[in-house]
């Protein structure tokens, strides 16, 4: 039993040992200015579930828009929207970064424009019309939230004109909705929120 | 969404970018963590961190930079609070003064509240999202919790949806859950 004690106790300041030199090794290269050691994007959706998802019509841009290739899809708990994102990044060992786009569709019962206060929030929305639906614009067009059917697809890019393009090759996955066409119109109630949310 | 007794009146000229960045110039492309916390009223730099180290073990400082916007003019942080080293799992939070509301606000100044894993061997990721929000969100309300619950600083909540997932070093992403805290502050330094 005390030898069994003793060699839990070893293996553990191994191991406390083994992350430490680690850990020194990685620091030591981020100070001489080296690429971190940084994994892979990772998906926790994927298209297959996509097209047989039932909750809320899904929009994507494709495999690829812009020259960027779909490199990882998400679905966010706790609400439960879908990310298609394009293209990477490269994350630092203390410091994220922001994919060049990236297409969240949400249920509108979860996300629509009457949850803005604009006389509380530090960026103008702008109220716009986007393939025969309504949209609106914030952050000087970087994010465009787009209502159709019982969804809000909303787009994060690096400016308005991109994010518009990538508006326009919107197509449905789990809808038949093809790029350009126009939208469905958002079901009553959908931009007040008073949509019941099927979750 | 939780809204305090406090009225949420027009800002005079309360102006911040909605998340930070990693240098200046700052684009939405080296964009790195939503900002999730505002402390007002009498919300300046000093008084912050004074809340902050009383009411909470987020007393260290170590990390790297990063910058904030504001009037889009891109400025470097003011400091930051974390509960650990640059060498553990940990709360963190980036600081930045902003300025002097004449509305309803005050003094200002904003973060980016998260809670970071220490991934070996990439470094810090903040927590993916999960059923319980990522890091971000986790990281705003135990900081929420320290200055509400336990030392009765009132509050409330407003849709940003600044809700971009950010792409960690581990490989998974996280992103704020779109709400922020207004965290009133008060004038008498702990």
């Amino acid at each position: 039993m005390r030898r069994r004690s003793s060699i839990k106790r070893f293996v553990g300041a191994l191991g406390v040992l083994v992350v430490a030199a680690v850990l020194a090794t990685v620091l030591t290269r981020q100070a001489q200015g080296e690429e971190p050691v940084v994994a892979p994007p990772k998906s926790t959706f994927s298209m297959k579930e996509a097209v047989q998802f039932a909750n809320f019509p899904l929009y994507s841009a494709g495999d690829s828009v812009e020259g960027l290739p779909l490199v990882a899809m998400l679905k966010n708990p706790p609400a439960g929207d879908i990310s298609f994102i394009y293209g990477d990044c490269k994350p630092t060992g203390e410091t994220g970064c922001a994919p060049p786009i990236e297409i969240q569709v949400w249920p509108a019962c979860k996300r629509n424009p009457s949850l803005y206060d604009e006389s509380t929030l530090p960026t103008k929305i702008e109220r716009t019309v986007v393939r025969g639906v309504p949209a609106i614009s914030l952050e000087d067009g970087a994010r465009l939230e787009i209502q159709t059917g019982i969804s809000t697809v909303v787009i994060f890019g690096r400016g308005s004109d991109e994010v518009l393009r990538v508006a326009a090759a919107l197509q449905g996955v789990n809808v038949p909705v093809n790029a350009k066409a126009a939208l469905p119109a958002p079901a009553l109630g959908a931009q007040a929120g008073d949509v019941p949310c099927k979750l | 969404m939780v809204f305090g007794s406090v009225a949420s009146a027009a800002w005079a000229h309360f102006d911040t970018g909605m998340y930070t960045h990693s240098d200046c110039p700052a684009p939405s492309t080296n964009r790195v963590d939503p900002i999730n916390f505002v402390f007002y009223d009498w919300g300046t730099f000093g008084r912050v961190v004074n809340s902050i180290e009383t009411h909470t073990a987020w007393d260290t400082s170590s990390g790297t930079s990063q910058t904030f916007v504001s009037h889009g003019v891109c400025s470097d942080m003011s400091g930051q609070q974390a509960s650990g080293s640059i060498f553990v799992s940990r709360y963190h939070i980036r600081l930045r003064l902003i300025h002097f509301d004449d509305g309803p606000l005050g003094w200002t100044t904003v973060g980016d509240a998260h809670h970071e894993d220490l991934v070996v061997p990439c470094g810090h990721a903040v927590d993916e999202n999960g059923p319980n929000g990522s890091g971000f969100d986790q990281g705003r309300n135990q900081l929420r919790t320290h200055m509400v619950d336990n030392a009765n600083h009132s509050f409330y909540s407003t849709w940003w949806g600044n809700t971009q997932n950010m792409r960690q070093c581990d490989g998974d992403y996280a992103r704020s859950d779109g709400s922020t805290t207004f965290l009133h502050i008060h004038q008498d330094l702990h």
